[in-house]
């Protein structure tokens, strides 16, 4: 119940918390997942196929962008970064978002 | 929404390198999770498979990064396009049915469209059109029904000119036969050309440049530049063999040296101009060639900035009546209601009466391309309607394994449009093939063929939207229904509905294909006896005409006439000897001026109560032809009732107001039905020129001739020719005459060095007409024949299709034990209702375009209505029924357990 309800949480900010992440450090898929894993102590946890679609949005709205680079394996791999379009939105969804988490905090502090 | 658009495309551009890349992001992350798993002890197995069961379902992924990435749509479309191929590959014989109708449909409306347009708006070929090019066009009254064109004298055309308040430039030109001799050694001696002799602005009035070389410039001051002539392309072609060194090459044209300055442009023809070899000449040139004919030019001009044609045409018809009061004060033969139009310079506008033919043609041939379009539109709807239905059970299916209707809808209009386009692409390239061979096959044609864009665009734009609408509909309508009411084919209401549609289609379908058929039949009919009414004399290879140029006789004084006379007529005396001793010559005969066309003189009715019983008088327009007594012996014309005219004629009714006449049996019929014809006198009608005499009939000849292109209201009297008449001879040969003809021109050469003289067999003229009429004919004929066969087709298939679509239901009528017999002839009975009421509907429209059909064609020949369109019904019914029989025959055939299952 509880990680059903943290991941329905992340349908929604998924955009939110990948920005925010991104623009933390620069990243791949892959590391992106395995650090919002960490980060999140395995509250959170995003599959692939939701996390790729979510890139590729971002970056056809022109939000992210990326370089080539080696990975360990040897193969070359997707390194995404905000562009300043995406700094503003990252800051934009910041906002909204804190608005939405303080008014949902006043609500619940209601007894 | 803009910004999606661009978007969406840069995205299907990049599409392959964003799928390469995608694959590889999901590789390295499959690598490197599959690498994770087994630093945690699993085996490199396992390692991938749990790697793959985090990852999730690859594929669903890639679709997700592909939505994400909005190429979706693409791969969509062509899978859509797959399923759609694959679909009519399914049912080839009604795809292909639907593809070559739609095609054909909108590639003959096409044509029809645009061969009109070009007829009614395109200047002469190689003269490009501007708003300001005017043809200056005399007319004069030509009997009760019409005006024909008339000539202007040297005078009125230079009125014309001085118009300088309405014209920037009026440009000028008459006509005439020349000899061309290429010189001794040369393979083309004696020649027959048509010499267009020009004022010098003729050229920069049309605004045409000789393909290479210069405008002829004649001058009074240099005369030098006076023999120098541009010759046609085809001139060019046929004499030169395209020799690129023709300017300033002299050839000799009526004797006289005349030196090439240049060649027309490609299909440049002049304003007006039939005939394979044409050259242009200055007008100071023509005395040097021909013996003038002072009233025959005609004219083109330049508007002035501002001038509309009506404002230039009043000016024009004030001068036209001016020239014909002096022309009457001077005595001189004169047309009736002489009068002169500014028209717009198109190349049929030089006839009087262009512009009512048009309209008529416009709206007989318009009223045909609408039938032909309509045709293929409900064609193309009934089959895809029935088609689309027909996939009931599929969509269904579809439908019922989640598929989405917008997606269902999305591929059935991908499938109607990939039908639309493809056709629609056929009907462009029959068109444009179509204008081709005829430019390239008919390079005479006075017409500059275009496609007309306008109409073009509208046809097609029609047969793809109908196209898209009908495969639509069904769809629509299919997929709006519960899956499982269509999977138990419960619902009544849907058969009934789809039925009928498709029945009301069918009736459509036939209801326009009558009249379709009802006019092409007509057509065909029309074509047929034109042919018929134009006998051809089984002796016309041993006819040779020759036809010398006269001066009209008209604008000269007495003493200018007199002596021209006996410097011609003596020529043409030694001439008539010297024919007549040749070898192989049987008979000489002169012939009068304007032969064999004659002239008309007006009304003339019979003589009140003296011949016809009941007293009644009939009137009949006449023309009239002087003859030489010689004449009717020389054509071999048997003479069924009293005589024909003798040389004593012209002493026996000098000084007479009555002259006597010969006429053809068809005119004797037609006057005195039931009486003797000889000594029956007409007397010229009130409308007939005072000075007209009566004339008396001394004799009836059967005579094709005289029947043969004249139209019904002329009527063909002979006259007899004064000694004065001379136009030339007709000669009759033993044998075939066509070698003797170098022999004659030999003659003239020798005798008459200075006629000019045109020689020709009566079987070359015969030809060229019959080549003429049959090429329109043919064109006519052969658009006809295709229209009736996608008719036919289009009926075929889609009663057939409708009928074999309720195979079930014969298989279960079968099943029942009804009888097969029954149930075909049930079945067909059905197909033969259904036809009768689409006739029935047919009916009025079909009669409606016979009349405008007969209208269009003027003097059509008795055409009975009731036949052509009893024929044409019992056609379309026919085929009707065929195509009800033969698939409820076969289906009723088939073992219905097998039918049954297999539905």
């Amino acid at each position: 119940m509880y990680g059903a309800m943290s991941q329905s949480f992340l349908t929604g900010t998924l955009e939110l918390v990948v920005l925010q992440l991104i623009q933390a450090e620069p990243t791949n898929g892959y590391d992106l997942t395995l650090r919002i894993q960490a980060i999140s102590k395995d509250v959170l946890s995003v599959n692939a196929g939701s996390l790729y679609p979510a890139l590729y949005r971002l970056e056809e709205r022109g939000l992210l962008k990326f370089t080539w680079q080696k990975s360990e394996t040897g193969r070359r791999t997707k390194v995404y970064s905000l562009t300043a379009a995406g700094r503003r939105e990252l800051a934009a969804q910041r906002a909204g978002w804190e608005r939405f988490a303080g008014a949902l905090a006043a609500i619940l502090k209601v007894t | 929404m803009m910004i999606r658009a661009l978007r969406r495309v840069r995205a299907a551009l990049l599409r392959r390198r964003h799928e390469r890349e995608m694959q590889e992001e999901m590789t390295e992350h499959l690598e490197r999770a599959s690498a994770r798993f087994a630093a945690r002890g699993m085996s490199q197995a396992e390692a991938r498979r749990a790697a793959e069961r985090e990852f999730g379902n690859v594929a669903w992924l890639q679709e997700q990064a592909r939505d994400a990435r909005g190429t979706a749509w693409l791969d969509a479309l062509l899978g859509d396009l797959r399923y759609a191929l694959r679909q009519y590959a399914r049912r080839p014989a009604t795809t292909l049915v639907m593809f070559i109708v739609l095609a054909f449909g909108m590639g003959i409306t096409t044509l029809l469209f645009s061969f009109v347009h070009s007829y009614a708006t395109q200047p002469p070929p190689g003269v490009v059109l501007t708003e300001d090019l005017v043809r200056i066009r005399g007319s004069r009254s030509a009997g009760p029904d019409g005006r024909g064109s008339r000539p202007f004298s040297e005078d009125e055309f230079r009125a014309y000119r001085d118009l300088t308040g309405h014209f920037s430039a009026v440009a000028g030109w008459t006509a005439a036969t020349v000899v061309i001799d290429l010189g001794p050694e040369a393979a083309h001696r004696g020649v027959e050309a048509r010499v267009t002799f020009v004022t010098d602005n003729y050229f920069s009035v049309l605004d045409v440049r000789p393909q290479f070389g210069f405008v002829p410039i004649g001058s009074a001051e240099n005369p030098s530049l006076i023999a120098t002539a541009v010759v046609s392309h085809g001139t060019w072609d046929a004499l030169f063999g395209r020799d690129p060194d023709i300017v300033g090459k002299v050839i000799s044209v009526n004797g006289v040296s005349v030196a090439i300055a240049g060649v027309a442009p490609e299909r440049f023809r002049g304003v007006a101009g039939w005939g394979r070899l044409l050259m242009w000449m200055p007008l100071e040139a023509r005395d040097l060639l021909v013996q003038p004919a002072p009233d025959d030019f005609r004219a083109a001009g330049r508007l002035l900035p501002g001038v509309t044609p009506q404002q230039a045409s009043a000016a024009a018809a004030s001068i036209a009546r001016t020239h014909a009061a002096e022309a009457v004060i001077a005595g001189q033969s004169l047309h009736r209601d002489p009068s002169t139009e500014v028209v717009p310079l198109r190349s049929a506008s030089g006839d009087p009466m262009f512009e009512r033919d048009v309209k008529w043609m416009s709206a007989a041939i318009g009223l045909l391309a609408l039938l032909v379009l309509l045709v293929t539109c409900t064609n193309v709807s009934a089959l895809l309607t029935g088609f689309a239905t027909a996939r009931r059970h599929e969509i269904a299916i579809r439908l019922s394994l989640g598929a989405a209707r917008s997606r269902l809808i999305r591929q059935l209009l991908t499938e109607s449009t990939l039908l639309a386009l493809g056709s629609a692409a056929a009907a462009l390239a029959i068109v444009a093939g179509t204008m081709h061979a005829v430019r390239v096959l008919i390079v005479e044609l006075p017409l500059t063929p275009q496609i007309t864009w306008s109409a073009t665009s509208f046809t097609i734009a029609l047969g793809i939207t109908v196209g898209m609408l009908f495969g639509l509909s069904p769809a629509l309508h299919a997929t709006r229904l519960a899956v499982a009411s269509v999977l138990r084919d419960a619902s009544a209401n849907l058969v009934a509905t789809r039925a009928r549609l498709q029945r009301g289609l069918v009736v459509a379908q036939i209801a326009f294909t009558q009249p379709l058929t009802v006019l092409v039949a007509a057509l065909l009919v029309l074509v047929v006896t034109q042919l018929k009414t134009s006998p051809r004399s089984p002796m016309e290879d041993r006819i040779v005409i020759m036809t010398a140029q006269a001066p009209e006789a008209a604008s000269m004084t007495n003493e200018e006439q007199a002596s021209s006379e006996s410097s011609r007529l003596e020529p043409a005396r030694l001439l008539e000897e010297r024919l007549a001793m040749m070898p192989g010559v049987v008979r000489v005969a002169r012939t009068a001026p304007r032969w064999p066309a004659g002239v008309r003189i007006g009304g003339y009715t019979t003589e009140a109560g003296a011949v016809l019983a009941g007293g009644a008088q009939k009137v009949a327009a006449l023309s009239a032809q002087p003859v030489h007594p010689e004449y009717f012996a020389a054509f071999d014309v048997p003479v069924l009732r009293g005589r024909t005219f003798s040389s004593e004629d012209e002493a026996l009714f000098s000084g007479s107001r009555t002259a006597p006449a010969v006429i053809d049996q068809a005119l004797a019929q037609h006057l005195w039905p039931d009486a003797d014809p000889l000594g029956a006198v007409l007397r010229p009608a009130t409308d007939t020129a005072s000075n007209a005499p009566s004339l008396i009939i001394i004799g009836v000849v059967d005579d094709p001739a005289a029947r043969r292109g004249v139209d019904k209201v002329d009527h063909f009297v002979y006259l007899p020719a004064g000694a004065a008449d001379y136009g030339g001879f007709v000669l009759r040969t033993a044998a075939p005459a066509a070698p003797l003809l170098p022999g004659i021109r030999a003659v003239i050469q020798e005798i008459a060095p200075a006629t000019v003289m045109g020689v020709t067999t009566l079987e070359a003229i015969a030809d060229g007409h019959e080549r003429n009429f049959r090429m329109a004919a043919g064109g006519v004929s052969a658009a006809g024949l295709v229209a009736l066969l996608l008719a036919a087709l289009g009926l075929y298939a889609v009663v057939a299709f409708s009928v074999g679509q309720r195979t079930r239901e014969i298989a279960v009528r079968v099943a029942l034990g009804g009888h097969r017999r029954q149930i075909v002839a049930h079945f067909v009975a059905d197909g033969l209702r259904l036809t009768a009421i689409g006739l029935l509907i047919g009916l009025p429209i079909s009669l409606v375009g016979l009349r405008a059909l007969i209208s269009a064609m003027g003097d059509a020949p008795e055409l009975s209505l009731s036949a052509v369109t009893a024929i044409a019904a019992l056609g379309v019914l026919t085929i009707a029924a065929a195509a009800a029989w033969l698939p409820a025959r076969h289906a009723a055939n088939v073992d219905p357990a097998v039918t049954l299952r297999s539905d």
